[in-house]
């Protein structure tokens, strides 16, 4: 029988049965120890743990059961009218800036020169798979648990103010595009199965969430540079 | 012919883009953009299972084209969307 471990997640409660020493340790910033009735359950079967392995042969067999169960949440969320971006969120003075590209590209270098510049008025929300809400007519970014192999998370939230698309350049450059631009490049960053009775909730917070949030195309390079320029473009528009 | 309904025709943020759910989603890693007027027309006139002759036949009426033009673009979306597995079997 696994044991349960309640937890307080973007603004939910969360139950989850789990075995895994990662989980159990990325989990106890959000430990939570009311007896609030659960807003979203989870629990891994075996088989799905051994499935993951067998998908992924760098996982050990607690790293498969925090990542299916991550996978869980972010698919659990939706009805919450929440949804997983593959991002990198860092905040500041409560506003979220999402930086958004393929793995390898270098979200994670980015914001983390962002803390580097503005030192400890710069927050890590979440640096793999912040959870977004949207909640009193705004969208909220939330850490959690699962945000990837460096476990970079705070258990705070941010109103989100910015979404970037980030390229490797040779200089800096960033540029406003419009929404419906920013639908191609962000899709592919979102849950790739989606369940048909989620798909509704799923695509008109995206939408919706286009049609609030300004978005950008970023081009840098990887130094403290393009961070400070970064960050005074971007907390000048609001 | 008629498209799977695992694929979905949504408006989002002022794009008509199709979006795989469920089992779908395997085989389509993302989503497919319509760019224009005619392309939504034909996918919804296939929402139903109809002869690619139909199609045309609608095309005619709504856009006022001739029926050689009208065909061309229903095979040609055919032809576009097919290799996505978005028509039933």
């Amino acid at each position: 029988m696994k044991r349960l471990h309640k937890y307080k997640i973007a603004d939910l409660t969360v139950d989850v049965r789990h075995n895994s020493s990662v989980l159990l340790r990325n989990g106890m910033k959000y430990a939570d120890d009311s007896s609030d009735k659960a807003d979203i359950t989870i629990e891994v079967s075996e088989d799905r743990i051994l499935k993951a392995l067998e998908y992924n042969k760098s996982f050990d067999r607690d790293y498969a059961e925090y990542f299916v169960s991550g996978m869980d949440f972010y698919r659990k969320l939706i009805p919450h009218y929440g949804f997983m971006l593959h991002s990198s969120c860092v905040a500041v003075d409560g506003k979220g800036y999402l930086f958004t590209a393929d793995s390898g590209v270098g979200k994670s270098t980015h914001t983390s020169l962002w803390r580097e510049y503005l030192g400890d008025r710069a927050v890590m929300i979440n640096d793999d798979k912040p959870a977004i809400r949207y909640i009193d007519n705004k969208f909220m970014v939330y850490g959690t648990p699962w945000s990837g192999k460096s476990d970079e998370s705070s258990n705070e939230s941010a109103v989100v103010s910015a979404l970037v698309f980030l390229e490797r350049g040779s200089c800096f450059e960033i540029e406003a595009i419009p929404c419906d631009r920013a639908v191609e490049r962000i899709i592919p960053q979102m849950l790739r199965y989606i369940r048909p009775e989620n798909a509704a909730i799923q695509f008109d917070l995206l939408d919706r969430f286009l049609k609030t949030v300004p978005s950008y195309v970023m081009k840098c390079t990887q130094d403290i540079e393009s961070a400070k320029s970064a960050w005074e473009f971007l907390s000048k528009n609001f | 012919m008629k498209i799977n309904e695992s694929f979905l025709l949504k408006n989002i943020a002022g794009k008509n883009v199709v979006v795989p759910v469920g089992e779908a989603g395997k085989k389509l890693n993302g989503m497919i953009t319509l760019k224009n007027d005619s392309s939504v027309y034909i996918w919804k006139c296939f929402k139903e299972d109809v002869s690619i002759e139909e199609v045309a036949d609608k095309i005619v009426k709504e856009f006022n084209i001739d029926r050689e033009k009208a065909v061309a673009y229903v095979n040609s979306f055919i032809e576009k969307l097919s290799p996505y597995g978005v028509f039933c079997k």
